[in-house]
């Protein structure tokens, strides 16, 4: 079992990967914004990060930075709108290694978690 | 709210009306599959009383004086304008219940709470049919179209309608309207998706009036 960190702003979305990685055997730990999402990769060292891009306080690009710059191996995809692809591409840049377009399919979820827990 | 006023609203002329009604067909079968598959039961989203009119006819709707729960969504690309997805508060709570009812590990009696979980659930449903809706147009525009971030906000809907309207800023915009239904087993909830759009918009080497005349024609 790999614990995920799920970062995002959308209670329901929050909920929903939950449900989805749970479902599938890992354990979550959740944040509301990219200031606790730091925090939290700093507390629980997962294994993986699903991180929104768009969320208050910090976002998922300057999270992504601070997570980084704590732990250079962090196994980061991004979860990002339609019509974010520029960000994206910067967040890929920065070290992200897999990114989810909203609104997701479960299975593309899983395929992002199982992509990075492999790397 | 009386939706039945949508027949009564500015006749639109009646080109495009089959590739308007393949469109939505295509986009709420997706939309359809999507949260069903996000919610784990059947959740079928149809399309009726499609309307299109100017900006001006459509602020005339009387039932946009109600409170309503609104997800508004830019459109760019090929296609630029911007979406409205719009339910009456009592139909917002339903269909965000549906939704988080399929979560675990909520509290009892969470799902049916006005909350910001019930409207994180609604954003994601109108961010569902306008993403449905772009997919199918950039399919048929032959050019992608982005939606932007979601964003809901509960006011009256003319303000809202008004806000999108000003955000076009043409002044001259016409207006798709339709009626959205989303059925869980026997109980249909309704809600509206207005999509606002420049009558001389140019994406993808073709405007929009220009594509929907082209495709009347096969």
């Amino acid at each position: 079992m790999a614990k995920i960190l799920v970062a995002d702003d959308a209670a329901f979305i929050r909920g929903r990967v939950r449900q989805i990685l749970i479902g599938a055997g890992h354990g979550v730990v959740e944040a509301e914004d990219g200031r606790v999402a730091v925090e939290a990769y700093r507390r629980e060292q997962p294994d993986a990060v699903l991180l929104d891009v768009t969320m208050p306080e910090m976002d998922g690009i300057q999270a992504l930075g601070e997570i980084l710059r704590h732990d250079p191996n962090a196994r980061i995809a991004m979860v990002t709108a339609v019509g974010q692809q520029e960000t994206v591409m910067r967040a890929l840049q920065l070290g992200a290694r897999d990114f989810v377009v909203k609104p997701f399919r479960s299975d593309r979820i899983l395929d992002a978690v199982g992509k990075l827990l492999r790397q | 709210m009386d939706f039945n006023e949508m027949s009564t609203s500015e006749a639109a002329t009646p080109i495009g009306w089959p590739f308007l009604h393949r469109l939505l067909g295509s986009a709420t079968a997706r939309a359809s599959e999507t949260l069903s598959e996000m919610c784990g039961r059947s959740i079928a989203v149809s399309a009726s009383d499609l309307s299109l009119c100017s900006g001006r006819a459509a602020r005339g709707l009387a039932w946009l004086d109600d409170l309503m729960v609104g997800v508004r969504v830019g459109l760019t690309g090929a296609f630029v304008g911007r979406a409205l997805f719009l339910l009456a508060p009592e139909s917002a709570q339903r269909l965000s219940a549906i939704l988080l009812e399929s979560l675990d590990g909520l509290e009892p009696g969470a799902a049916a709470a006005p909350d910001s979980l019930a409207m994180s659930a609604i954003d994601e449903v109108g961010n569902v049919t306008v993403t449905a809706v772009a997919n199918e147009l950039s399919v048929r525009l032959g050019g992608p179209i982005w939606p932007s971030v979601p964003r809901t906000e509960v006011k009256r809907g003319r303000d809202m309608l008004d806000a999108m309207l000003r955000d076009m800023a043409t002044g001259d915009d016409r207006v798709l309207v339709a009626q959205m239904t989303f059925t869980n087993d026997t109980h249909g909830i309704e809600a509206m998706l207005l999509i606002a759009f420049p009558p001389d918009v140019h994406g993808a080497g073709e405007d929009v009036e220009g594509a929907l005349r082209w495709r009347r024609s096969w």
